[in-house]
């Protein structure tokens, strides 16, 4: 390699190579064996270059002529796209770098084509003691590289199955790298014989670089088929391939544009080839290696200069990280220095981030004096440090309860900390401030210890939380607003059933009073006949009454106050409730209930609610099935968790999984009519009073609306 | 009040279903009650006559199906629609498909009564029509091909000449058919026939020349 070509190489690898092409072309590079020197690679496949430019618009192909230790630096370093390199390199990059090929050569020899390819030894026209393998023995041989597989692995595996060391056996091995100049080195007396690749020295006599009858070919195979001289067995010709990192799309048009290539093309007469074919197995490549442990299947006897010579790409590069990595280690020891500096600044004045936090820091002692506080918790509490400092701290800022109620100190959790040695976490109590006025607090409060780990006092840090509070509170006034409005829409589509309802009674007494009243004019009124007329009237009246009361009692303004709730009777009323509707719908509400519940601290109205939109959408759900087959079930159950189970099961048509998935998105609904907020509020309000709402599709159809709700044991088990 | 004439209660609650029948009953009318629009249509024919108390809005089909059906199968009996929501948009609907009358619950006796008795009587009057023009139709049916292109042209307004040259005959045969119209017909005066053939087409099907 030339200093030129391995200063290009090597601004190459670390990513300066000036890119060829166009400007608005991708420029796609082909790195090509260069097993005959630079100006014959490019002019047998500059060609090739341009036809794929030709047929894919938008990319420029060049070609860039490798020499064999080139080649896995290029394709390591992904400076070429495509690599067109000799079978055995080929499964060397297959296995150690993940090319893959997407075509195979088809080679010309006149007018014949043929993919496959071997080498060839030769000598001397005059060397007549040279004809079989044997008889190289103790010969100098100059063969074209370590890597070329025409050039001198092929032969390599020959003679090693006759029992010949190239290493051990022979006078002396040279490698000229090119073919041509095997040739010159053999033709000049400096070698006793050499290795090519099979159509090398036909194509040397062709162009007249070699005179006819001056070289003569060592062990020459009788091949049928194949039209060239051979002194070893046939391998696949070289493979058109892709690197690991090149696109698959882009890989395949080129395939399909090689393929496509004429085998008579100008690209394909200037390589003097034929165009390309499927890509063939490379197996025998492999065994070839295999036999002779080499390539991806062992450590062939590379001296040192060898692995320094076919790895400088990654010694260069190894170097330069080296050279990284010692500058980094300069840096990172700088930072550490750095650190160390800030570290000691910290220590010395931790007030700094004292009076930096947001939070208000206090200190108190084993007796609850104060010791030190940070400016946050001045700002908080209105007081001064020195109004701070020395004073109680449960006196001053901790005395009483939101309520007003006193605060023993003996119940103050501070006190705690450093009395059980522990911390403390605290988010429902509040601090009062200097004008007497009291806010939220979260506080946090941790033991001070000596090196001895004696308590000396306790470190409270604690936030002000009237925003949380207050948006906790905003939270909760939107959920009963919405479920405000949700009862009024749902008021409103009941309105018109109960108004319905209602009607048939008034209508009926309305009737019975005017049959009466004629009858009485018309003087045709006996006394029984208008007794009874009476009697049907009267129970109408009875019937309207009972329809009112319902209203009324779903109506009736009650205060949204928490309380004990029996389960069971909200089930109940709420199943009542919906009779009317129900009926009409003719539908059978069946109620199984547990026997005993323990009550549930929440909010009826809220509960009620929840239960009337289930009953509501169950109703609806189950209007598709004939009439006489149209079921609803409520159960409650108790399991041994405290948590009571409420199911409103129907028999409808269930829903599909979409429905199901979105069932309690606000808005979502499958109704013409109704907003779609009835499960998203339901699922709010059931939330709220800590328990779990959700649907399941029946398999035999029909959904199931599940309700988990802690029972009041429970839920003060938890607070608590 | 024609004695064969009923009136159709159809709601699908018994006590008003009850309750009407005293109502109906306190002022003479018959009352043949049903559970169901489906009930009732099976029970009702083209002869039946008498008008329909309908409730809008029952299980199985509603009032205004019911109403439908009833049409569909040339039943024109009145039909008053009773309904205890009272929207306007199915009010407008019903009395666009032809309902005799929309009454909203609660209603006032009387007026239920008055719809009823005003629907009776229209059914009276179609039952009276429909006997006229059953008549009406047999006299016309009775007229050969050539007197029915006369009477054509005499309700078309044309004098006796122009009818005759239309037809290719003479003024006087003209006169002797027209003679025949007047007299199958037993119409006294051109203006008395003219107003027949309206009968006929008033029934909206085509007079049958």
């Amino acid at each position: 390699m030339t200093l030129t070509r391995g200063l290009i190489l090597l601004i190459a690898l670390l990513g300066g190579v000036p890119q060829a092409g166009l400007a608005q072309e991708t420029a796609i590079r082909i790195g090509v064996l260069s097993h005959r020197g630079d100006a014959a690679t490019l002019r047998n496949w500059g060609p090739t270059a341009d036809y794929l430019s030709s047929q894919m618009p938008g990319y420029h192909f060049t070609v860039v002529p490798l020499e064999f230790e080139e080649v896995e630096p290029a394709v390591a370093y992904r400076r070429v796209d495509f690599v067109l390199v000799n079978s055995g390199m080929y499964v060397d990059l297959e296995v150690r770098q993940g090319v893959s090929r997407i075509a195979t050569l088809n080679n010309r020899h006149g007018e014949q084509s043929y993919n496959t390819f071997g080498g060839v030894l030769f000598t001397r026209i005059d060397r007549t003691d040279l004809a079989t393998i044997e008889s190289l023995r103790d010969q100098r041989f100059v063969a074209v590289n370590l890597h070329s597989l025409g050039g001198f692995q092929m032969q390599w595996r020959e003679m090693q199955a006759r029992g010949l060391d190239p290493w051990e056996d022979l006078a002396g091995i040279e490698f000229a790298n090119t073919h041509d100049a095997v040739v010159r080195h053999v033709l000049a007396g400096d070698a006793d014989f050499g290795a090519v690749r099979t159509n090398i020295l036909e194509r040397m006599i062709e162009d007249g670089d070699l005179a006819r009858d001056s070289v003569r070919v060592i062990a020459s195979l009788p091949t049928e088929g194949f039209p060239l001289e051979v002194s070893t067995r046939l391998y696949p010709e070289w493979p058109f391939a892709k690197t690991g990192a090149t696109a698959n799309a882009l890989a395949q048009r080129v395939a399909v544009a090689l393929m496509q290539m004429p085998h008579d093309h100008p690209a394909s007469l200037s390589g003097r080839h034929a165009g390309w074919t499927v890509p063939l197995d490379y197996q025998a490549v492999h065994a070839l290696f295999q036999e002779l442990g080499i390539g991806p299947y062992g450590k062939p006897r590379f001296t040192f200069e060898d692995v320094i010579s076919k790895y400088r790409g990654a010694f260069i590069a190894g170097g330069l990280m080296l050279g990284l990595l010692v500058l980094l280690s300069g840096w990172i020891a700088h930072l550490n220095r750095k650190l160390d500096e800030a570290k000691r600044g910290i220590q010395s004045r931790f007030e700094l981030i004292l009076e930096a936090v947001g939070d208000g820091v206090s200190g108190v002692d084993t007796n609850g004096t104060i010791t030190f506080v940070n400016p946050e918790m001045v700002r908080l509490t209105g007081w001064t440090i020195d109004e701070l400092i020395g004073r109680s701290q449960h006196d001053l800022l901790h005395h009483s309860h939101v309520d007003g109620r006193p605060y023993p100190k003996r119940d103050c959790p501070v006190g705690a900390t450093f009395r059980e040695n522990r911390q403390h976490h605290v988010d429902d109590e509040v601090f009062w401030r200097k004008d007497g006025s009291s806010f939220p607090v979260e506080y946090a409060s941790a033991p001070l210890r000596d090196r001895e780990g004696k308590v000396l006092g306790a470190v409270i840090v604690c936030r002000d939380i009237s925003a949380r509070k207050a948006a906790e509170e905003e939270q909760r006034r939107h959920l009963t607003e919405m479920a405000h409005v949700s009862r009024l829409s749902t008021m409103g589509e009941m309105a018109s059933q109960i108004a319905h309802e209602l009607n048939q009674p008034l209508s009926a007494i309305t009737n019975y009073a005017g049959a009466c009243m004629r009858r009485l004019q018309d003087d045709r009124a006996d006394r029984d006949s208008l007794l009874e007329a009476m009697q049907l009237l009267s129970t109408q009246a009875h019937r309207a009454a009972q329809i009112v009361r319902q209203i009324r009692d779903f109506i009736r303004k009650r205060d949204p106050q928490r309380g004990p709730i029996e389960i069971n009777a909200l089930v109940g009323q709420t199943a009542q409730l919906v009779s009317v509707e129900a009926g009409r719908a003719g539908v059978d509400i069946d109620l199984d209930l547990a026997e005993t519940l323990p009550s549930v601290n929440g909010i009826v109205i809220e509960l009620e609610q929840v239960v009337v939109n289930l009953l509501r959408n169950a109703i609806e759900a189950v209007g598709h099935n004939p009439t006489d087959q149209r079921r609803i079930t409520i159960r409650s159950t108790f399991n041994a968790d405290d948590v009571i189970h409420i199911e409103v099961r129907d028999n409808g048509p269930g829903m599909d999984p979409t429905a199901l998935s979105e069932a309690f998105t606000p808005f979502y609904t499958t109704k013409r009519s109704g907003m779609g907020l009835g499960l998203a509020i339901s699922r709010r309000i059931v939330e709220a009073h800590g328990g779990r709402l959700w649907a399941e599709v029946e398999a035999g159809g029909g959904a199931t609306f599940h309700i988990d709700l802690p029972s009041e044991v429970a839920e003060a088990r938890d607070v608590a | 009040m024609s004695p064969d004439q009923a009136v159709f209660v159809v709601d699908d609650d018994a006590a008003v279903r009850d309750s009407m029948r005293w109502l109906m009953d306190s002022v003479g009318l018959r009352v043949e009650a049903f559970d169901s629009g489906e009930a009732f249509l099976r029970a009702i024919t083209p002869e039946s006559s008498g008008c329909v108390v309908l409730d809008l809005r029952m299980p199985g089909l509603g009032g205004l199906d019911v109403h439908a059906q009833l049409r569909e199968r040339g039943i024109n009996l009145p039909v008053i629609v009773v309904s205890g929501h009272g929207d306007v948009p199915i009010a407008v609907r019903a009395l666009k498909s032809g309902v005799a009358d929309f009454v909203e619950k609660p209603f006032k006796d009387q007026e239920l009564l008055d719809c009823v008795q005003q629907a009776l009587r229209r059914d009276a009057e179609q039952s009276l029509q429909r006997l006229r023009r059953e008549e009406l139709m047999t006299r016309y049916r009775a007229l050969t091909p050539r007197e029915l292109d006369v009477l054509r042209l005499v309700v078309a307004g044309q004098a006796n000449k122009a009818i005759g040259s239309s037809l290719g005959i003479s003024q006087k045969t003209v006169e002797t058919h027209r003679a025949r119209v007047m007299e199958k017909m037993a119409a006294r005066s051109v203006s008395e026939l003219v107003r027949m053939t309206l009968i006929i087409e008033s029934q909206g099907k085509p007079l049958p020349i």
